[in-house]
């Protein structure tokens, strides 16, 4: 299947930064939640944005284009995100700015999902980052086990565990914050 | 609390993930459905991950600051960047990073070629002037007498020693080579 970045990679790879802006517009919300679940601090998050995109940016002329150019960049900001991980203590997602911003005129029912997201927010907070991870890039940008693989240099199997772990720390997590106390009984 | 038969609660929690996950197959599935259907406590634990499940597929989506993209631009504008055929030229260790070997071969490969034609040159000069007499110097000795006059005492022990110093510096050359591929930021090797 065509890469959709493939024109504007091509325009980028003989130094068009225009054509590169494009491909940061299209790409940096990606790469900012994936940052944002690793390290759990969105000004970390952000620094890695710029770091992921000024290494794309130099390295770019090496893209033979035998992978999108999306997985490609994926990869190379969780390696940016790991070694800030390594070297620093990351934080708790709970101290992230709100992810959308819900003002006081949006319906009810907008509100209601703010609250499940903000709970949601909260387990996700008690996983280890490489669960964090599996989940941002499965229900969160909607990749196949195949690009969660290529993106992390994973098996694909070792993915699907990985997944299956994911949940079941996340139902755990969820029993721990006390959710059971709610309408599941 | 109903329990069906004697399927044990703890086996079927133990299953609701991959159940939840779409991971069992049709007999384990249609097993763990008849045990929800009689069970009270196995179906509220059920609901929880239904739940669980719900709020995934709204999973949160935050956005990068808008001024992100201006921010990056004016970072990459400030660094001018060769186009891609001059870089494969320039930084060969850049493009080449899954094959190190074969980006040193390609930074010292020029030097080591006019070494090489050098030092052939400097062989056959000495071969040549070594072995014929100069007393009637047909047009062919007489180059090689100018070549060895120009580039070579006409002694066996000062070419050997020249061939020592141009060994040394090929080994220094290959030697910052080796550093400086060393050296390459590891994301310039990352082409995929």
């Amino acid at each position: 299947m065509q890469d959709p970045d493939a024109a504007l990679v091509k325009s980028s790879q003989i130094g068009d930064p225009d054509a590169f802006g494009a491909l940061v517009e299209r790409h940096q919300d990606t790469v900012y939640r994936l940052a944002l679940r690793m390290l759990g601090n969105p000004h970390d998050a952000a620094d890695v944005v710029q770091e992921s995109f000024i290494k794309a940016w130099r390295a770019l002329p090496s893209f033979r284009g035998s992978a999108k150019f999306s997985t490609w960049l994926y990869r190379i900001a969780v390696r940016v995100a790991t070694d800030r991980l390594r070297s620093s203590k990351p934080e708790l997602l709970s101290d992230m700015a709100p992810a959308d911003g819900i003002g006081p005129n949006e319906p009810a029912e907008a509100v209601l999902r703010s609250e499940s997201k903000d709970e949601l927010e909260r387990a996700l907070a008690l996983l280890p980052a490489q669960y964090r991870v599996v989940l941002t890039l499965f229900y969160g940008e909607q990749c196949s086990h195949e690009e969660i693989s290529s993106v992390l240099g994973i098996p694909v199997g070792t993915i699907k565990t990985h997944l299956h772990r994911a949940r079941t720390r996340l139902k755990a997590a969820f029993d721990k914050l006390g959710w059971d106390r709610g309408n599941f009984r | 609390m109903n329990h069906p038969g004697n399927e044990s609660c703890t086996d079927i929690k133990r299953q609701l993930a991959a159940y939840s996950g779409g991971g069992l197959t049709p007999d384990q599935r249609s097993h763990v459905e008849r045990h929800l259907a009689g069970c009270s406590l196995c179906s509220s634990e059920w609901r929880k991950w239904q739940h669980m499940e719900t709020m995934l597929q709204h999973f949160p989506r935050p956005v990068a600051p808008r001024d992100l993209t201006q921010q990056i631009l004016q970072r990459i504008r400030q660094e001018p960047r060769e186009t891609a055929v001059a870089a494969r030229v320039l930084k060969p260790a850049a493009y080449r990073g899954a094959f190190p070997s074969a980006a040193i071969s390609a930074q010292i490969g020029p030097s080591a070629a006019a070494l090489s034609l050098g030092l052939v040159g400097l062989l056959l000069g000495s071969v040549v002037a070594l072995a014929v007499p100069l007393l009637n110097p047909s047009p062919l000795q007489l180059v090689a007498r100018i070549w060895i006059e120009l580039f070579e005492p006409f002694s066996i022990f000062a070419v050997a020693s020249k061939w020592f110093i141009a060994l040394a510096w090929s080994s220094v050359g290959g030697l910052v080579t080796w550093m400086v591929a060393r050296m390459t930021p590891e994301t310039q090797r990352m082409g995929a």
